[in-house]
């Protein structure tokens, strides 16, 4: 037999020469280096936090109720007193004398254009506003959209006018009270009662799943995906649940809008009832000045607000005030103990606050108006909530049919019966490894909540935008 | 600008035109009548409306939101150039460049000058406030103002009345249009076309057929409703020679029993096209249609139409 090399183990027929000695590129021959990294697994956007309205206002402001229906209600009441618009100019006449007008449509009426509520009764002391001349309601004529009401001066020298003049004239404001000149045995007057309003809203349903092969589940990595869990999936189903709090954040913030897709309901959200029944005070964005907190506070004032407010702004508005407010205080206007909280709690929230107008408001910088801050670009051609604040009235307000005073916002939960009380996102799990199999070999993990907004009283919330040039 | 009324030009000089910022001063406006902005945004229907518990009805939407301030400072594009303007009470120019620099003047100004609102989104202003209404058409805000930077927020635009008219009585001659086309259609027209319009020619409860004068009446109200769709589509012949396809399938007259994979004439069996692939209904007169729409299709068209006269 000829002689040859024995050939065993794979490396024979023995060492490998390194004519220049052994360097660092012995490690890609080799390949064993045993990697130096740190296993954690960092996030690259990492600080999440000022992402929650419920986070960042706390109970007082936000409040999370269970609904056992899908829709869910809550009543409002109008105004105590009432007002009226003259619709076209009126000779006066001589003092003291009585004179007719008629009502201007739709603003004198409290259904609008169709203008068959109104305020005005007979015996009624009405103020003129320009001049605050006292009349009484001494006939009245209900023609639809075209109340007539007649009004007499309480004193003899006094006219029907607007200010000096000898016309009352349109776009006159007319004021009502009650009978404030009843005389001897006087009898019962009529019935004024504030308007009522039911608001409806329905609790969407926000569904995540994550699905993971059975391969995908049984590789183990290099990284620590939390809690000294090294496998994928892990990760997924983290990345689910903070998907799942902020989907539920943008429903009930933004709103979700249903009539156009058949077979579901969505919820009305608390930026769209704002929007339709709130104020809005717009300002020069990089511009703010005093005088916008002036607008500001006149707005709040004539619809009833109470003294503090919160803003949930986007970072763009908070550095606006904040360039205003350092400019001209030059140590900070910072404001604690009014909220409830201690000092190191103020400043750990990151409580700022002003007063003025014995309004005090508070700031917070809020992520969800932030399109880079959320989803990583720079909006090019239109941006709906860059300089946005939202102005949140904090406190409880009084529900007009049964008194029970809540916040003015609720994120609103609609609870099944079969899902423990409580438990406001609900998660299960099905697949091969799971109590629940499944033939295919893989594992499932499903969330699904159902939320709705309510806003009460958004008549007293306000939107702070800066405009754009 | 709503309804302004326009001031001689200078005298033209020969091959130069006026330009928009000369003809935007030069504008004048009526002191006795009062020019009307309204909000851009309209609020989107509560999808649960309001209930007033008076009425146990829903309360009227309210297309704007109540009260929207107005800002008085705002960027533009003038000759080509960035410019500021700003409107002060009792200031004679709106442009920054042309106003007072000393800070007393500027304070007083500013405490002088009115807010002014969109109170349930609509604003008016006299004639006699000349500057207020150059700030208010010129100003970026404005949706339809002239010198608009590209990129300024949309907030209000000018209430044109007669625009608004315009549009109002288009959409009537379009509806009035559209009715007499209605009125008009030949019975065998009015069923083609109200097969496109989805006008059942059935009476589901009882299975009858619904008879022309139903179904005109059906056609009529579908012509109102939805106008300009309707007239749009009363022209197309295209719908006409769907329709026919879509009858000669389903009475038999065109056939692929014959042969799967073609479509023939029940009559004759000779071939119309190949269809090769297709099993459903639908897509074989869809094939056929294709079909006919070509130039090898021209016969094909010409018996089917032979068949429905």
């Amino acid at each position: 037999m000829p002689s040859a090399i024995v050939r065993g183990a794979t490396g024979q027929p023995g060492s490998v020469a390194y004519a220049s000695g052994i360097d660092t590129s012995i490690f890609n021959d080799l390949n064993f280096v045993i990697p130096d990294y740190i296993p954690g697994l960092v996030a690259k956007y990492g600080n999440s936090s000022y992402m929650l309205a419920m986070e960042i206002l706390g109970n007082t402001n936000v409040e999370q109720v269970n609904s056992q229906t899908n829709t869910f209600s809550h009543f409002e009441k109008g105004r105590i007193y009432g007002s009226g618009i003259v619709s076209a100019t009126v000779a006066s006449g001589a003092a003291g004398s009585a004179v007719t007008i008629t009502l201007k449509s739709p603003d004198s009426y409290n259904n609008g254009a169709t203008g068959t509520q109104s305020p005005f009764l007979l015996n009624q002391t009405v103020k003129i506003r320009s001049n605050g001349v006292k009349a009484k309601v001494t006939a009245i004529t209900r023609t639809t959209g075209a109340f007539t009401v007649q009004l007499t001066p309480l004193k003899t020298t006094d006219k029907i006018a607007t200010g000096t003049g000898t016309s009352i004239l349109a776009g006159e404001g007319l004021e009502t009270f009650g009978n404030q000149l009843a005389g001897e045995s006087s009898d019962s007057q009529g019935t004024q009662q504030q308007k009522l309003y039911r608001y409806d809203n329905t609790a969407t349903v926000l569904r995540a799943s994550v699905k993971a092969s059975d391969l995908a589940g049984m590789n183990k990595t290099q990284i620590d995906f939390g809690g000294g869990n090294f496998y994928e999936p892990f990760l997924a189903v983290k990345a689910m649940n903070q998907q799942m709090m902020m989907n539920i954040e943008d429903a009930v913030m933004e709103g979700v809008g249903y009539s156009n897709i058949s077979g579901t309901v969505g919820t009305v959200g608390v930026l769209p009832d704002v929007t339709s029944r709130g104020s809005e005070v717009d300002y020069v964005s990089q511009s703010f000045a005093i005088g916008d907190f002036q607008n500001l506070t006149n707005v709040l004032d004539a619809n009833g607000g109470p003294r503090e407010y919160h803003f949930l702004q986007d970072l763009k508005q908070r550095q606006d005030i904040n360039n205003l407010l350092f400019g001209k205080y030059l140590n900070g206007a910072i404001s604690y103990a009014s909220v409830g909280f201690s000092e190191e709690a103020a400043v750990s929230y990151g409580f700022k606050g002003f007063s003025t107008d014995t309004f005090d408001f508070h700031f917070h910088r809020y992520k969800g108006f932030t399109a880079q801050a959320v989803f990583g670009y720079t909006p090019t051609v239109g941006d709906y909530r860059a300089n946005f604040g939202l102005a949140v009235p904090q406190g409880t307000t009084q529900d007009a049919k049964d008194s029970t005073t809540r916040p003015y916002m609720q994120w609103v939960y609609q609870q099944n019966p079969d899902i423990p009380a409580g438990q406001r996102i609900f998660s299960w799990e099905l697949g091969y490894t799971k109590a629940t199999k499944t033939t295919e070999a893989s594992n499932k993990y499903e969330q699904i909540a159902y939320v709705g907004s309510r806003v009460i009283a958004s008549e007293q919330f306000s939107i702070l935008k800066g405009l754009s040039s | 600008m709503a309804n302004a009324k326009t001031a001689p030009l200078p005298k033209e000089k020969s091959g130069v035109t006026i330009s928009k910022e000369d003809a935007f001063i030069a504008q004048e406006y009526d002191a006795n009548k009062k020019y009307m902005f309204q909000l851009a945004v309209e609020n989107s229907e509560r999808e649960h409306p309001v209930i007033d518990m008076v009425t146990k009805r829903p309360a009227p939407h309210q297309k704007f939101m109540p009260f929207r301030n107005i800002v008085f400072t705002s960027q533009i594009v003038w000759n080509g150039q960035r410019r500021m303007i700003r409107y002060y009470d009792g200031c004679d120019s709106i442009f920054v460049d042309q106003q007072p620099k000393e800070k007393e003047m500027i304070e007083q100004l500013i405490k002088q000058s009115r807010q002014r609102v969109f109170e349930d989104g609509k604003f008016g202003c006299y004639g006699d406030e000349k500057q207020l209404l150059q700030y208010m058409n010129a100003c970026s805000w404005n949706t339809e103002s002239p010198f608009r930077t590209r990129t300024a927020d949309s907030v209000f635009v000018p209430v044109n009345a007669d625009k608004v008219a315009s549009q109002e009585s288009e959409k009537l001659d379009r509806i009035e249009l559209a009715l007499q086309y209605a009125r008009e259609a030949t019975p065998t027209k009015m069923l083609i076309h109200a097969n496109y319009l989805g006008i059942p020619v059935i009476d589901y409860d009882s299975g009858n057929e619904l008879t022309e004068k139903e179904i005109r009446t059906a056609y009529r109200r579908e012509a109102s409703r939805n106008p300009d769709s309707f007239i749009d589509s009363y022209g197309n012949s295209s719908i006409e020679l769907r329709y026919y396809i879509d009858k000669a399938w389903e009475k038999g007259i065109i056939t692929n029993s014959f042969n799967p994979n073609q479509a023939t004439w029940s009559n004759s069996n000779s071939i119309i096209c190949d269809i090769s692939g297709l099993k459903s209904g639908e897509a074989i007169c869809q094939r056929l249609f294709e079909f006919s729409q070509n130039e090898v299709g021209e016969e094909f068209v010409l018996q089917l139409k032979a068949i429905n006269e």
